[in-house]
């Protein structure tokens, strides 16, 4: 018979943090927010490398893109979310977010849906370009890679 | 009951705090040490594997610890499972927060199940970092050591439905799990999974 043990945690970092002295909760935020500020350049060239991977590895020209690890594609992406923290537009954490969702039912399902792979490239590349797409046009983009994952999703069954 | 929420002009010291990160992504990994420094933290271990945190871990006390979820060899499900189960008592029970890019609800149900205090959804931010670290701070969760899993507390709080309502919808609260892809979880779709609290219908 399985015994659960049920116990007090002791709380150190409670204690630890509300010990006294340190700073105020959104002064810390703020400074946080300062330092963050600094690693804007660093990450934006993250996201273009990563952008650039995508394309030499898993973009439409690439004739044999089939027989490279799909996994290195998640990843790419997965790294796009990591670097997108202190810079605009979010929606660019959102458009490699959907294409982790493409990938994700992919390597589920074991089937490649190449069109849905080059259509969220060709939007990382757009959100990435910093064109102007308008009043509400981030959120218009991201909604259609929504409607297209799901109506790609439910033709595969 | 847990602890009243702070309010913005509350203090927090990060100084003595000994927290681990760990994020096989240098990037990544560079961006949430830039955020708790920021909060003061000075007692900062960073880690580019999950092996490198073990050792860590092993070595001393430690107060917190960050790890991004997606890491080749031992990912942060497996980091969090060995420090419940393995590593020295006095860490055993050490916060845990799992931080993912991707985050389709079974993972979500994977970082509570393996023992995790917290999921949090990248791209972070550093208000949603503070806000994470001070739940977890406040929370009196009991711990549960077992054979099918060590950690603190999943069980929701049954409090029954709000005021004015005869019982939950019939869509609520459905558990079932995908065969394949489930959507993304938003953070907040997050914290009602990760976090005991009043079901809300």
């Amino acid at each position: 018979m399985t015994v659960v043990r049920k116990f007090k945690i002791p709380n150190r970092l409670r204690a630890a943090l509300f010990s006294g002295g340190g700073k105020r909760i959104d002064e810390a935020v703020a400074d946080a927010d300062v330092g963050l500020a600094t690693l804007v350049d660093a990450c934006l060239a993250a996201v273009a490398d990563c952008i650039a991977r995508i394309e030499s590895g898993f973009g439409s020209q690439v004739a044999d893109r089939q027989t490279h690890d799909m996994g290195d594609l998640y990843r790419l992406s997965a790294a796009i979310i990591d670097a997108c923290a202190p810079i605009e537009p979010k929606a660019l954490a959102d458009a490699a977010r959907s294409l982790c969702d493409v990938l994700d039912y992919a390597m589920e399902a074991g089937h490649w849906d190449w069109p849905a792979v080059d259509i969220h490239i060709d939007a990382l590349r757009l959100l990435a370009s910093g064109v102007d797409l308008g009043e509400g046009g981030e959120q218009r983009l991201i909604q259609s890679l929504d409607k297209l994952r799901q109506h790609r999703e439910a033709l595969a069954g | 009951m847990p602890a009243s929420p702070k309010p913005p002009w509350a203090k927090v010291n990060f100084e003595d705090l000994s927290i681990v990160v760990v994020d096989d992504n240098q990037q990544a990994l560079d961006i949430m040490i830039q955020v708790i420094t920021g909060f003061g933290a000075k007692k900062i271990s960073r880690c580019l594997s999950a092996d490198e945190a073990r050792k860590v871990i092993s070595d001393g006390q430690v107060d917190m610890v960050i790890t991004d979820a997606m890491m080749p060899t031992i990912d942060g499900y497996d980091l969090t499972r060995w420090i419940r189960r393995e590593a020295p008592e006095h860490n055993r029970f050490t916060p845990v927060i799992v931080v993912t890019g991707h985050t389709p609800r079974r993972d979500v149900v994977k970082a509570r199940d393996c023992g995790a205090n917290y999921i949090i959804a990248k791209p972070i931010t550093p208000k949603t970092i503070m806000d994470r670290i001070l739940w977890v701070a406040r929370e009196d969760r009991m711990g549960i050591d077992c054979d099918a899993y060590v950690g603190p507390d999943r069980r929701f709080r049954r409090l029954g439905p709000p005021a004015g309502m005869a019982g939950r919808r019939s869509g609520d609260l459905n558990d079932e799990i995908g065969a394949a892809v489930e959507p993304n979880m938003s953070q907040d779709q997050i914290d009602t999974v990760m976090k005991p609290q009043k079901v809300t219908v």
